[in-house]
């Protein structure tokens, strides 16, 4: 679910020092051996180009993730996984037939057996497996001075977004380390419930 | 800033564990050496550049926490090697065989979940066969020792049918 990346979002390598940092001190001037980079000329600082490696949270589609409920709402399913909790689970995504109990904020699976039909409650704080289905990436970037001044000059704060987000699902990868036995997702297993989305070839 | 290459390597579980598990000693460490100026320059400017870096510091130990209960907690390079040679025969994808390392599925239904089309490409032994290579090669994690410890009694085998 890692990858690394040359320049990139995500946690950050200590980086690898392509130009040489000298204490600080005067300024350093050596355009003769700067080796086609230009060295930043302030009292105490050096510049230079320096290349370095994100390691990336960044799961491929389909991945098979665990995490735990973050808690419900009428979107969906919030999970998380302790360093990042972007994750929704659709209505449509989860084992149907789902509903949401409005009274309890909780949506529930009505699983039906030939004794009649149980209720599964996606509890917060419950382990789910789930299978990132879709991801999006927002740019947050800091707008310009100009859209700065025209956001604060009006009452409301810009909304906060989360740069990255997954959708995923567990129509067929669901399973709960607590109460759930191995029996219920086999049942799922064998084959998609009709509405998932197929998963894309991997070669 | 330009991006030179988006995807150089997929990495597991267990070398992000290791590589957090690294960067937390030397940033001990940075903390504790105070020997000669020199040493101390370069100290402080690697506390100072860790320090940037480190805006992230709560993810980071969120990362290791999470990483820390699955599976990949007792891996080893020599484990992670011997398991990706023992997968060749199996013919999985990259992909796949990642998922087998960092999950250390225990029953077929998992295997299922994660190999593709498992139906059309393996039989029943060869899910047996893959099972029996993951459990005996990769450790069992802090969470699954754990359930085991507690089920010992009332554990059922998985009946594959």
């Amino acid at each position: 679910m890692t990858r690394s990346s040359q320049g990139g979002r995500g946690y950050h390598l200590p980086p690898l020092l392509s130009s040489g940092i000298l204490p600080g001190g005067a300024a350093q001037q050596q355009p003769g051996r700067s080796r086609g980079r230009r060295a930043l000329l302030a009292l105490g600082s050096v510049g230079g180009v320096v290349h370095f490696r994100y390691v990336v949270f960044h799961p491929f589609l389909d991945e098979i993730l665990i995490g735990r409920i973050k808690g419900c709402s009428p979107e969906g399913v919030h999970v998380s996984l302790g360093f990042f909790d972007d994750i929704l689970i659709p209505p449509e995504s989860l084992q149907q037939p789902a509903k949401f109990d409005e009274a309890e904020q909780v949506w529930v699976w009505e699983y039906e057996t030939e004794e009649g039909a149980h209720d599964l409650y996606m509890d917060t704080g419950e382990e789910i497996r789930f299978r990132v289905v879709d991801e999006s990436f927002v740019d947050t970037s800091p707008t310009g001075p100009s859209s700065a001044e025209a956001t604060s000059s009006s009452e409301e704060l810009p909304k906060k977004e989360a740069p990255y987000t997954l959708v995923v699902s567990c129509a067929d990868a669901a399973w709960r380390g607590t109460g759930w036995r191995e029996p219920l997702p086999r049942v799922l297993a064998w084959g998609s419930p009709p509405g998932t989305p197929v998963p894309v070839g991997v070669s | 800033m330009e991006v030179k290459d988006a995807n150089s390597a997929l990495l597991s579980n267990y070398e992000v564990f290791q590589l957090l598990t690294d960067l937390k000693e030397q940033r001990k460490e940075s903390g504790k050496n105070k020997h000669s100026s020199g040493q101390q320059n370069l100290n402080t400017i690697t506390y100072e550049v860790s320090l940037c870096y480190w805006r992230g510091y709560p993810t980071t130990t969120e990362t290791l926490k999470y990483i820390s209960k699955t599976p990949c907690r007792h891996q080893t390079p020599e484990i992670v090697r011997e398991f990706l040679t023992a997968m060749k025969s199996h013919k999985l994808t990259k992909a796949e065989k990642l998922q087998l390392l960092n999950h250390r599925p225990m029953t077929a239904v998992e295997i299922q979940l994660m190999v593709e089309e498992s139906e059309e490409r393996l039989t029943e032994e060869q899910i047996e066969a893959l099972l029996h290579t993951v459990t005996s090669i990769l450790p069992a994690g802090p969470e699954a020792e754990q359930k085991k410890n507690m089920n010992d009694m009332t554990v059922d085998e998985e009946d594959p049918a």
